[in-house]
């Protein structure tokens, strides 16, 4: 894929341009807006520790997307989202982006590739004469927040149908019936009974961004490249902002026929403020539970008590509460402030040494840096959550990953057979430090930093592995029909005990190439019909080690109670006999193309099982341990990716296209751990659950997908009527709801292209997949949700039912939604002017111009949610987060601009 | 070209080195490991956290609940819900963290008699802490957990309550001949029950034997265990600076009572036991208002409007009357009326409270200063011991007058309160003539079943706030009952496993149970039951059986 078809869409976040461009690749957002993760997964999930993640690599080098200590992402319970985007390099230093789906790269790249790798090529400068050009592009866009639950908006606080201020919920009389009620915060003033028509509108802005990139390019036996690129992205909520600056240097210097370098330095800074806490506890589960005939607007004038904050007492007014179920947003924005800095250095030295013609060495040293630090300030005493506020609370790690690789090839022909063969060694040791500092219980108002903490807390962290490894691979061809690759690969990894720590994985895979063999035979046949026909298989194994430290039982220790030291024993069973995970796979495909091209597709089919996964255990807690590590399971994912193109109108001017993806993967747990000697069986595991009253649980469950969503639900007859009883429906727990699974994901897309005018509209499809709209879930039990606003005669089960006593013991069931969509992902319009045009208007100056306009995310054609958008809408990217809408920010439709200028 | 393959290859091989220095690097340099463990580091977190770890999920949402202590506004345990995942935690945390830090301090210590008085101290508070499970869960996995297969992860089998508390009681009685050499060894400054006093300890395990044995009166076991508790008598505890107390500081929500009370409006004090409190409740209490009221609880207040005279506008002015003595009542359930009972009442806050405020207040807390405050969980006291002989007089175990030990109680309870303030410089006490008119305002003493009555009232009223003892009297002897009035009897919640008109006895097994060792469960349990109302071996009618709240209870 070229690089103009990914940043089209103007995305800042390269992950995202990906979305619905390639058959069998899941992207998830978070739902955090700007900045947020992304969840890319090719092929299905196959780890229970939701380790799904492609490997990327830039230019040869593994990119480090930051790890378990850097990604810090929302949970549940609310945290903020710092991923920005896992991967952010530029868009603009992109050349192109290939997608390698199955795992036959694992021995290349080693087994973090064998999820699938994103191999990223990029922009490597270079002129065919000397001179030295220079690019601008600039980007404006515009995020209206626009997918928003539906609420009712006819009742008020209350219960019951009566207004009364103690009530939580919005139970109450119909808005404007009733005289203008005592004011929450002052009873000596009144406010009417009537809130906003749309409170999330009052809450939120329109975020929008900006981002400028110039480049300069030039050279031709020795091209390099220079960019600079700046974003400036201001998210939904008033105080958040994200800024990233980002530099990019590539050179390539020959000196000597047979002796060449290459070089890449790579700089990028991401500073974020004030990313919004999210959950449960975030900002908008508050909004939406908010009764109706509260007024936004109250609240934010209302949110702190001056005098109290003045002398550090607690300062949090609400409407009701304050306490964990009941939060003043605009309180929790001025309480909750963040930054985080994370500077990151990527780049390689790569030298080539041509023995010959046909012998080669590289010798590359690739490096990831970065530097990250946040900061957690509390300013105002809030009990709410902990004792310990006001609190400052900062953190700083370093992470480094090296790898060091030399690979010696040789190519030759001989006769009817075109061979090579590569041998190879890498060494990838990867570390980082955290430093930890807490100030909590801070007497001196205003005084946000560690030492005024009445407690202080410091730790250390560190986290190291190193995984050597040597491989070799040989490609054969004969007669430009028939190939055959051979790959094998042995790694070491300090993760694993000695007697298990390496490991032997290899591939195989041959291509049959019917149109080169007719060719090679001469049998003639219709070139205008069938220009390509490939058929190809391949089977391949991957080995994959684990984290560092889980083999011996440790202790943890802090300064604990009373002040005093205390040493705390680990819950989870460490393993020293882990061994390495494998997954082996086999896959069929077959590629065609016909009348010059017009017309082409690829199919694929592809089976992977999973074997020996680390996991975490869950045992009887009576046994004195809660986990253990240990390695089980049996996952299977198979499926079918099918790409197909077409054009439908191509003349000399102008070209129609139309491409359609489409990938159906089936995924089975197939078994997971029993143990004989310990009597151990498990045939579920957690992926996480949501206590309470919903009461929800996501598992991978023997004989199931990953991803099966438990929850509280109807208790029905043996004719499958609900049960009734005293007016109201019959509810138990651990009713199975569904699974996360799609049934197959896709897109459709048309281009066209007349003259230079360009336009292109993608649609993104999913059918299939449940989730729990946690939202609305809440809403309702609060009674804000639309779907309460029949109160006098709402039936259920065909006999009416009090509408209030109903909703709010409401089970999960009664929230679930297909999570099936189609929607309108793209659409981009752009013209590019001609150099002829050009040349006459600026004399030559102006070489290349372009200007797009584009918009994306802009309407959910089919969408079963209840407002809320079935994709995007969760705290984090994992799959226990895929099985719900998590009160996220309301969803944004974006509109853009960008302007490409060569001089 | 062979000639550049050799070195090429060499250069290979370089990269590749040697794996040796892989276990060093496998291992966390900022963990702890087996040499760095001393015996205090362990014993103050297992002190510490046996007792305040996530108290409001492990004691304030059920004990408290249902020994009416105290009630929550918001329709959770007090009206017996099920909620799995508050259930859960003690049973957790005992046996994956307290479990592990007894049985590796044991093991720390082995047969050295230098440590004798540590390891006693290890297993007395051990003691309490298996009461704990096995008074609110039931059977449980004992004899392996206590021995080499802890720790490993394996299925669990399960031993009874009849089994298990005469083992408890030899440990006691073994602890006690420990405690007579108890060598030189210390916890130094992390035995936060008595500072390394061997002798109070010794006391502890006294009184442990005869809460122990008292437990299982109403089973065929209390024909030998009386013989323990007559034993333990003399050596129990004396006096009312015996009471076993940890204090909390605010780390690991130990400040729950302020946090659930102040901060959340979740929990607030019971009006059953506020009656008490307030001498309003004819036939047990005394119209005397009870002298311990000032010190546990605090006067809640009303608001009213009054117009300015000064601006003419109206502003709101706090006032207290005798209401705002008031407990809220247990278990009012209706979603709706919870909220009017509290605005008709005159809000929240108008409910009596908790005395945070003052070096007076029995849970004096400070945000700031954590040194002085109050804030403690009560193991055992004298006053508990007192009661536990006047009982066993009526149960004709040991000799002597019911009705005198039984007023020792109550004086002792007033001055474990005076005690007990001391620490945050609270200088109040009761005097004795407080003392005598409460004892004299008392219904008369009486004898037998009646007796019985008075003695475990005035229990429930004295050991307050040991809210597990007196869930487990109420359990083991149905008072106070429901059936006079003494307890209100809730509005069951829609999620309770108890049907109408029976009595919560149980908290039922974690899920994690069910999910990993079902199998080794008991028998009952083995379909999948969850279960909050069938009696434990010793509660009042037996094994398996349930109680109604119409019951009218006969001990004796």
């Amino acid at each position: 894929m070229k690089s103009e078809e990914l940043t089209r869409g103007g995305g800042v976040n390269l992950t995202d341009a990906l979305q619905g461009k390639i058959a069998g690749l899941q992207i998830s957002n978070s739902g955090t807006g700007v900045g947020g993760s992304t969840r890319v997964v090719i092929r299905g999930s196959s780890s229970l520790s939701d380790n799904n993640e492609p490997l990327y690599v830039v230019d040869g080098v593994p990119y480090d997307t930051g790890g378990h200590d850097i990604d810090g992402q929302a949970g549940l319970w609310g945290g903020t989202d710092r991923s920005g985007g896992a991967f952010d390099l530029n868009p603009e230093d992109i050349e192109s982006i290939s997608v390698l789906k199955g795992p036959t790269a694992a021995a290349l790249y080693g087994s973090r590739a064998g999820n699938g790798v994103i191999l990223i090529t990029t922009k490597k400068g270079g002129a065919a004469n000397e001179a030295i050009g220079v690019t601008y592009t600039g980007k404006f866009a515009w995020n209206p927040v626009s997918y928003f639950l539906d609420l009712q908006n006819t009742y008020g606080q209350g219960s019951n149908g009566v207004y009364t201020p103690e009530a939580t919920g919005s139970w109450g009389a119909p808005m404007g019936s009733i005289a203008p009620v005592a004011a929450w915060w002052d009873a000596s003033t009144t406010v009417p009974y009537q809130g906003d028509a749309n409170p999330y509108k009052e809450y939120y802005r329109t975020g929008n961004s900006q981002s400028h990139n110039i480049t300069v390019a030039g050279g031709k036996d020795n091209p390099w490249r220079l960019s600079f690129g700046r974003d400036d992205n201001q998210s939904v909520i008033k105080p958040s902002t994200i800024n990233k600056t980002s530099v990019d240097l590539v050179a390539r210097f020959e000196a000597a026929k047979w002796l060449h370098f290459d070089v890449k330095a790579n700089y990028v800074r991401t500073v974020g403020n004030n990313r919004q806490t999210r959950g449960l506890y975030g900002t908008s589960f508050y909004i939406t539970t908010l009764p109706r005939s509260i007024r936004m607007a109250d609240l934010e004038a209302h949110a702190i008590d001056e005098d109290a904050a003045a002398l550090g007492k607690v300062a949090h007014l609400n409407w009701y509460g304050p306490n964990a179920d009941y939060q003043n947003p605009y309180f929790i924005q001025k309480q909750f402030n963040n930054q985080d800095i994370q500077n990151k250095f990527f780049g390689m030295g790569k030298m080539t040494i041509d023995f010959t013609k046909n012998l080669k060495l590289t010798v590359k040293e690739g490096f990831n840096w970065i530097d990250y630090q946040t900061k957690n300030w509390y300013p105002y005493k809030d009990p709410v959550f902990t004792s310990s506020y006001p609190e400052v609370d900062m953190r700083k790690t370093t992470r480094i990953e090296n790898n060091l690789e030399g690979l010696l090839s040789y190519n030759n022909k001989f006769g009817d057979f075109d061979f090579g063969v590569s041998v190879g060694g890498n060494i990838m040791h990867a570390k980082s430090e955290g430093l930890h500092g807490d100030g909590r219980k801070i007497a001196l108002v205003g005084a946000m930093f560690i030492s005024a903490g009445g407690e202080i807390k410091a730790s250390n962290s560190v986290y190291e592995k190193e995984v050597q490894s040597i491989y070799a691979f040989a490609n054969l061809g004969w007669k430009n029909f028939l190939f055959l690759d051979v790959t094998a690969r042995n790694d070491w990894s300090s993760t694993l005990p000695a007697a298990n720590r390496s490991y032997f994985y290899p591939s195989v895979a041959l291509s049959y190439l019917l149109t080169g063999m007719l060719d090679e035979m001469g049998v003639g046949y219709n070139k205008d019909v069938l220009d390509y026909g490939k058929i190809r298989a391949s089977w391949a194994k991957v080995g994959k080690d684990t984290d560092p430290y889980q083999l011996q039982n440790t202790y943890g220790s802090s300064t604990g109670e009373n002040g005093l030291v205390v040493i705390e024993q680990n819950t989870t069973l460490a393993n020293a006999n882990l061994k390495p995970e494998m997954a082996n796979s086999f896959e069929v495909g077959t590629e065609w193309h016909f009348f010059k091209n017009r017309l082409g597709f690829d199919v694929t089919y592809y089976n992977t099982t999973t074997r020996n996964q680390v996991m975490k255990i869950a045992l009887p807690y009576s046994s004195g341990v809660q986990n253990k590590w240990i390695n089980a399971g049996v996952i299977n994912n198979q499926g079918i990716e099918v790409q197909l193109y077409g054009d439908i109108i191509r003349t000399r001017d102008l070209t129609l296209g139309a491409t359609l993806n489409l990938a159906r993967n089936i995924n089975k747990v197939k078994e997971l751990y029993h143990d004989a000697e310990t009597g151990i069986d498990v045939n579920q595991y957690e992926l996480g659950h949501m206590t309470g009253n919903a009461g929800v649980y996501v598992r991978a469950v023997e004989g199931e997908p990953i991803g099966s969503i438990y929850g509280t639900g109807y208790v029905r007859d043996a004719k499958g009527n609900i049960e009734m009883k005293d007016g109201l429906p019959v509810t138990k727990s651990e009713v199975f709801l569904g699974s996360v699974q799609p049934d197959f994901t896709g897109s459709f897309g048309l281009n066209f292209d007349w003259k230079g005018l360009t336009a292109n509209v993608l649609f993104n499809f999913k059918k299939g997949g449940k989730l729990f709209s946690v939202t609305e879930y809440s809403a309702a039990h609060a009674g804000t949700a639309k779907r309460t606003e029949d109160r006098q005669n709402f039936t259920f089960n065909g006999t009416k039912v009090d509408a209030q006593a109903f909703w709010t013991n409401a089970p999960a069931e009664e929230f679930m939604y297909d999570a099936s969509y189609v929607k309108l992902g793209e659409v981009s319009l752009g013209y590019s002017f001609s150099r002829k045009m050009l040349e006459k208007a600026t004399a030559g100056f102006v070489k290349t111009a372009k200007i797009s306009l584009y918009g994306t995310n802009l309407a959910y054609l089919f969408s079963k949610t209840p407002g809320t958008t079935p994709d995007g809408s969760s705290t984090d990217t994992s799959i226990f987060a895929s099985a719900f809408d998590m009160c996220p920010y309301p969803t944004t439709r974006n509109f853009g601009v960008s302007l490409t200028i060569g001089f | 070209m062979k000639k550049y393959i050799i070195p090429a290859l060499a250069i290979l091989a370089l990269l590749v080195s040697c794996t040796k220095k892989f276990d060093e690097m496998n291992t966390d340099p900022t963990a702890v490991t087996d040499a760095m463990v001393q015996p205090h580091f362990i014993f103050g977190r297992y002190l510490y956290h046996g007792m305040c770890n996530d108290h409001q999920r492990n004691f304030n949402l059920n004990d408290d609940m249902y020994a009416h202590y105290f009630s929550e506004g918001l329709g959770w345990t007090d009206y017996w819900h099920y909620n799995e995942g508050w259930g859960n935690i003690y049973w957790r945390d005992f046996y994956t963290d307290r479990q592990r830090e007894f049985l590796l301090l044991d093991d720390l210590f082995g047969e050295d008699p230098e440590y004798n008085g540590m390891k006693a101290a290890n297993d007395i508070y051990n003691v309490i802490l298996w009461l704990r499970v096995i008074d609110r869960y039931g059977d449980a996995p004992y004899k392996n957990a206590n021995g080499e297969y802890a720790g490993r992860g394996n299925k669990m089998p399960y031993n009874s309550i009849k089994e298990i508390y005469p083992d408890l009681v030899a440990r006691l009685q073994k602890d006690v001949t420990l405690l007579n050499n108890p060598g030189t060894k210390t916890y130094y400054d992390y035995d936060y029950l008595y500072a390394n006093d061997w002798a109070k300890w010794k006391k502890l395990a006294n009184t442990l034997i005869m809460r122990l044995a008292m437990r299982m009166s109403n089973t065929p076991e209390a024909a030998t265990l009386k013989e323990a508790f007559a034993a333990a008598v003399s050596g129990a505890m004396s006096d009312p600076s015996d009471y076993a107390r940890i204090s909390c500081d605010t780390s690991v929500w130990g400040d729950y009572y302020d946090r659930t009370f102040y901060d959340w409006a979740n929990t607030f004090t019971s009006s059953d036991f506020m009656k008490m409190m307030n001498g309003n409740n004819p036939g047990y209490a005394t119209g005397v208002v009870d002298p311990r009221r000032a010190f546990w609880f605090s006067q809640g207040y009303k608001v009213k409007k009054v117009k300015d005279p000064e601006t003419g506008k109206e502003k709101e002015e706090k006032y207290q009357d005798e209401s705002c003595w008031d407990g809220f009542p247990n278990g009012n359930y209706a979603v709706d009326t919870r909220a009017d009972v509290k605005t008709a009442h005159g809000g929240a806050a108008s409910f009596a409270g908790l005395n945070v405020d003052d070096a007076n207040g029995f849970f004096y807390f400070s945000f700031h200063s954590k040194a002085n405050q109050n804030l403690s969980w009560c193991l055992a006291s004298y006053s508990e011991t007192c009661f536990l002989k006047a009982e066993a007089v009526l149960r004709g175990w040991i000799s002597g007058n019911a009705e005198d030990f039984y007023k020792e109680g109550i004086r002792a309870s007033m001055d474990e309160v005076a005690f007990m303030i001391k620490k945050s410089g609270g200088d109040k006490t009761i005097s004795d003539a407080e003392k005598n008119a409460y004892i004299a305002a008392l219904p008369a003493f009486g004898t037998g079943e009646t007796a019985l009555r008075n003695v475990i009232i005035q229990k429930w009223i004295a050991i307050f706030p040991n809210s597990a003892e007196a869930w487990c009297d109420q359990r083991r002897t149905g008072y106070p009952d429901y059936k006079s009035g003494v307890f209100t009897y809730p509005t069951i919640h829609p999620s309770s496993l108890v049907t109408s008109g029976n009595i919560v006895q149980r908290i039922p097994y974690p899920d994690n149970e069910y999910n990993t060792n079902i199998d080794m469960m008991p028998a009952k349990y083995q379909s999948g039951d969850r279960d909050q109302q069938s009696n434990l071996y010793w509660a009042l009618g037996g094994e398996g059986k349930t109680q109604s709240k119409d019951q009218t209870p006969n001990n004796l």
